[in-house]
């Protein structure tokens, strides 16, 4: 990838102007700058996904937790050819959003919340998991975090000897002028200073720039594996009206979420400073599409910003046409006519689903009342007995 | 979760596919959003005049009441009066998590439904009465 060439020849450079600046060296200073880099690899791999998931709050669910999410991520895992199939996650937050991590597609995992569990129809979730299982694929996740690492590496130094310089300017930059041939030395001196304290910024606009290229890579392929990109694009855009922002979330595990997780708390959402692309952008660009193809995705991509392309070459090849499969029984909004069991909105059944797994994960026990009001007591509960409110009698915790 | 009021345990009550947590001590409601948006949905349905189903964005009401804490976000919440006639006093939380009602609150609500049951159409009223069939038994 050409922009994590940039980066990591802004970090040779960064270290080749610091050998200088510092220690008249600047071999010295590209192998320092080497051996941080490695150092903070090492631990971003090894620490990794754990870290990274009890951060988010996601517990891990088994498939009798909820049927219906394991089988849409297995269905994903097929389709996109993954050799194993991803650990799944729930994180229980209102907010709408889902990530996936994993440096290597055979040890990977998927998370959601719950409220994005709730909201979503069979087909939106099957969008959004293709989303998620893409970047899996995509090995996005380690090209990412090797992004980061690049990027932290380049910030922690540029960060550290610019307040060394600053806290020691006047005897270093004299001791470097004396042994430099005047005026030259000089000048060099500046660029290198002005570069050190530049260096960050631009890695960080390529970071981000990075990090939208493989949102859209990832629209695309999830595009194909589903044959429906109106499923994500349904799903993206219910992502888009919500205003709930996701309580876990960091600026360093911002990139990983399907949307950015600040899109309403002021931060920089929508332009080059923010880790996704905008997401009616996302939107327009997958209802454009003709077929479900990555050359179908790039035409409709070409179309929406006026001749720019994303699609690499390679995945460009394969001219077989990739018809739009039609949506799912499920898919369509459910008819909310009748008012009784049965005859509520899919909405109802898939709130109580998740809902109540995720009590059911916290160990509350569930008793159930004779006028069929069901009432869940936690664990350590104080009392034997609870008093149903709707009817009045009194049942026993089992 | 604990109550907003006394601190006891509260529980999970599904009544007609609603889950609301009550504190059995005092008697109080916490409406999650999640609820919130399957109750609208259903009250909406049937209501014959205009439904706005946004609840979370009420104007402010003026009270001694002391302010509560949400207890999902613990930021302190917002009173805003809801229904026509009758009328309760909420607390909302400010990022949308959800709506708490005070048991004595439940109780008024209850006994002027007795006296005198809403006939109109309005959404916020529909609540109201699912709320006074939900809990039945507390109209003591």
């Amino acid at each position: 990838m050409i922009l994590v060439i940039f980066m990591g020849t802004l970090l040779v450079l960064l270290g080749y102007f610091i050998g200088m600046y510092f220690w008249g060296s600047p071999t010295a200073g590209v192998i320092i700058a080497g051996i941080v880099w490695v150092i903070m690899t090492l631990v971003g791999y090894f620490g990794g996904d754990s870290i990274l998931l009890s951060s988010a709050g996601a517990h891990e669910i088994k498939k009798e937790d909820n049927p219906r999410l394991f089988d849409v991520v297995e269905e994903m895992k097929i389709a996109a050819g993954l050799p194993s199939m991803p650990d799944v996650y729930i994180i229980d937050d209102s907010a709408l959003n889902a990530f996936s991590t994993g440096r290597d597609p055979q040890k990977a995992s998927v998370a959601i919340t719950s409220g994005l569990l709730q909201k979503l129809n069979r087909d939106e979730l099957e969008g959004v998991i293709s989303h998620e299982v893409a970047h899996i694929k995509n090995r996005d996740v380690l090209l990412m975090s090797m992004a980061a690492v690049l990027l932290g590496t380049i910030i922690t130094l540029s960060y550290q000897f610019s307040r060394i310089m600053f806290y020691s300017g006047r005897s270093s930059s004299r001791r470097s002028s004396s042994s430099d041939s005047g005026g030259a030395g000089a000048i060099i001196a500046i660029i290198g200073l002005v570069f050190i304290i530049l260096a960050p910024i631009f890695a960080n606009l390529i970071y981000f720039a990075i990090s939208r290229r493989r949102e859209y890579l990832a629209d695309a392929s999830g595009a194909l594996y589903t044959r429906y990109p109106e499923g994500l694009a349904s799903a993206l855009e219910k992502l888009g009206d919500s205003t709930i922002p996701v309580r876990a979330a960091t600026q360093t595990t911002a990139p990983m979420y399907i949307v950015n997780p600040f899109r309403n708390a002021g931060r920089s959402a929508t332009d080059w400073t923010s880790t996704h692309p905008p997401i009616s952008e996302r939107v327009r660009i997958l209802r454009t599409m003709g077929g479900a193809s990555y050359r179908d995705y790039e035409k409709a991509y070409e179309t929406t910003k006026q001749g720019e392309k994303i699609i690499p070459d390679s995945a460009l090849s394969p001219r077989a046409t990739v018809p739009i499969r039609s949506p799912s029984a499920q898919g369509a909004l459910a008819s909310a006519d009748v008012f009784g069991p049965g005859g509520y909105p899919d909405l109802t059944t898939r709130t109580r689903d998740t809902q109540n797994m995720l009590w059911d994960m916290h160990n509350y026990k569930q008793v159930t009342c004779q006028c069929g009001t069901l009432l869940r007591v936690p664990p350590n509960y104080p009392s034997p007995s609870i008093r149903c409110p709707h009817c009045g009698t009194v049942n026993a915790i089992g | 979760m604990n109550c907003l009021k006394d601190r006891s345990s509260m529980i999970v009550v599904e009544w007609q596919r609603i889950a609301l947590d009550y504190c059995p001590k005092c008697r109080g409601v916490w409406f999650d959003r999640g609820e919130l948006e399957l109750i609208l949905e259903r009250a909406c349905l049937d209501s014959t005049g205009l439904c706005l189903p946004d609840l979370l964005h009420r104007p402010e009401a003026k009270t001694a009441e002391k302010p509560r804490r949400c207890p999902i976000c613990r930021d302190k919440m917002r009173k805003s009066y809801l229904g026509t006639a009758p009328q309760v006093l909420i607390d909302i939380c400010r990022k949308g998590d959800g709506l708490w009602f005070d048991g004595d609150e439940l109780r008024l609500l209850m006994n002027q439904l007795k006296i005198k049951p809403t006939v109109g159409g309005a959404a916020e009223d529909k609540m109201l009465s699912f709320m006074n069939e939900f809990f039945q038994a507390d109209q003591q």
